[in-house]
């Protein structure tokens, strides 16, 4: 039961972050799956590995944190917010690098989720961060791709643009500047039907251009970028995210304590074509029990293979307690991430977990599945 | 349109292209004849740019067919940058800029004005801006 309501909950997290986005934001995860480290601190999956992924905009809550003049911890939400992809109409491409590029691949967020037990309600306020590779940052790594093409096809539209403006719609002379902007639907319905072309240059750069529309341009230059994105899915990146989870016996924010403390550090390495290889380690800090503050080590290697749209994992798992009684214990998991549809990913994984610690040692399966959006494709 | 007063008798005529926002933006730029007995368009060919580093976007205000005209002639020619913007990542915005500027040399030339545009392409996935700025005579 508890499993379907988290799944539950991932839906609807999703389809909020499908309004708040409005379908726009394309891009926004370039290779992998989303990871919201407020969320992840809630311990639901069984592998603690921090996902490369990357920064969303903005998503949204589900209910208010605030009711009858007090504070609440909301049922189930998940917020991830970066200030500073707001402040990036203020920057140049060339500045685009070190502190801004990290900024950028930066965010905050914040979830709530209503568990079982005497402290049911708990809140998490997460940060995480990527340093990406060149090949690993679209905006930096594809332009030398995407760029040429644009600036050619600049080009080759104005040389038309102006052959439409002094041949075809012949305004008065003082006219001609900025005609095309108060006319674009004009220009753009005889560049799907222009018939004979007098001038030869512009008839060159017609056929050079190759295309009658904007949107054509654009499907081309997004391709350009599809094929950038299958051929350095994998590329390297450092992902870092830190999270703390508060619990409350109800509903007030004002009740809640310190529940525990997670961090996580991922990094991604490129192997070969088509694989892989993720290291993650993970730290939990608990809350304290009967005079013991229980620390959670957990260790990671996971291998990747496959493709943009689709790739199965294996993966290890180490983890360690400092207390007698929590058991150490190994996972080991196979997984596959597919992508349904354009921004819809399934993840599904199954292990075998073995606790080390026990008189006889033991093992369980452990599954995950999980539904996300993701903001990689355009609709 | 934005109206740049200048200087007949002053130094050389700049125009700078400013792009601010992550997106990929590409251009030209171009000068309009104000007159039936000269070629219609003075640029040639056409400046041609993109916001990838590390590009200068900035360039002479000059009549490629006369190259030495004195400044008087330049008198209601109009300056038209088109910037084709395509969304990368997200659309947080763009701001673009047309400077022009006068002075003997780039660095110390004084500004004019300029026209500009502030907006996100909005759902769109790519967009072309103008820019146009009308050159008159003090």
């Amino acid at each position: 039961m508890r499993n379907f309501v988290f799944l539950a909950v991932i839906f609807a997290i999703s389809n909020l972050n499908l309004r708040a986005q409005g379908l726009t934001d394309y891009y926004l995860l370039n290779f992998s799956v989303p990871d919201m480290p407020a969320f992840k601190a809630f311990g639901k999956e069984p592998s603690d590995i921090l996902r490369p992924s990357d920064i969303q905009k903005f998503a949204v809550m589900m209910s208010p944190f605030y009711s009858n003049q007090q504070g609440v911890i909301p049922k189930n939400f998940a917020l991830e917010f970066s200030p500073w992809k707001l402040a990036s109409r203020s920057w140049t491409l060339d500045s685009y690098k070190g502190s801004r590029a990290f900024l950028y691949n930066s965010s905050f967020s914040i979830g709530a989720l209503r568990d079982s037990g005497t402290y049911n309600s708990k809140v998490s306020l997460g940060y995480r961060f990527s340093l990406l590779s060149r090949d690993a940052d679209i905006l930096r790594g594809a332009r030398s791709v995407v760029l040429p093409y644009l600036t050619q096809s600049i080009a080759s539209l104005s040389a038309l643009i102006n052959y439409w403006v002094i041949k075809v719609a012949k305004p008065p002379i003082d006219e001609r500047g900025g005609y095309f902007d108060r006319h674009q639907d004009e220009f753009w319905q005889w560049l799907a039907n222009p018939g004979t072309i007098s001038d030869p240059t512009a008839q060159a750069e017609y056929n050079a251009l190759g295309v009658t529309s904007l949107h054509q341009i654009d499907q081309r230059a997004d391709s350009l970028i599809e094929i950038f994105k299958k051929e350095h899915w994998n590329a390297s990146r450092f992902d870092g995210a830190i999270a703390w989870v508060l619990e409350s016996a109800d509903t007030l924010l004002g009740n809640a304590r310190s529940s525990s403390f997670h961090l996580w550090a991922t990094y991604a390495l490129a192997v070969h074509k088509g694989g892989q290889l993720l290291m993650g380690t993970s730290l939990a800090r608990l809350r304290e029990i009967e005079g013991e503050v229980p620390t959670q080590i957990n260790v990671n290697l996971r291998y990747y293979l496959g493709t943009s749209s689709f790739r199965g994992f294996v993966e290890g798992q180490y983890r360690n307690y400092n207390v007698e009684h929590r058991n150490d214990a190994v996972l080991v998991n196979l997984g596959a991430e597919l992508r349904i549809s354009n921004s819809f990913w399934v993840q599904a994984s199954a292990g075998l977990q073995n606790y080390l610690s026990e008189t006889e040692p033991f093992n369980r399966l452990v599954s995950s599945l999980d539904v996300r959006y993701a903001f990689n494709r355009k609709e | 349109m934005k109206t740049i007063k200048y200087h007949p008798n002053g130094g050389r005529l700049w125009i700078n292209i400013e792009m601010k926002g992550l997106y990929y933006v590409s251009y030209t730029f171009q000068m309009w004849s104000a007159s039936t007995t000269e070629p219609p368009i003075l640029t040639n060919p056409l400046k041609n740019g993109n916001n990838d580093s590390p590009h200068d976007d900035y360039y002479p205000i000059v009549n490629d067919y006369n190259t030495t005209e004195p400044l008087s002639q330049y008198h209601k020619r109009t300056l038209e940058i088109r910037l084709l913007i395509k969304k990368v990542k997200g659309d947080d915005g763009y701001h673009l800029r047309a400077v022009v500027y006068q002075g003997n040399d780039f660095e110390s030339a004084e500004e004019l004005g300029y026209d500009e545009v502030e907006d996100s392409l909005n759902g769109a996935g790519i967009k072309i801006e103008s820019l146009v700025l009308k050159l008159k005579k003090k």
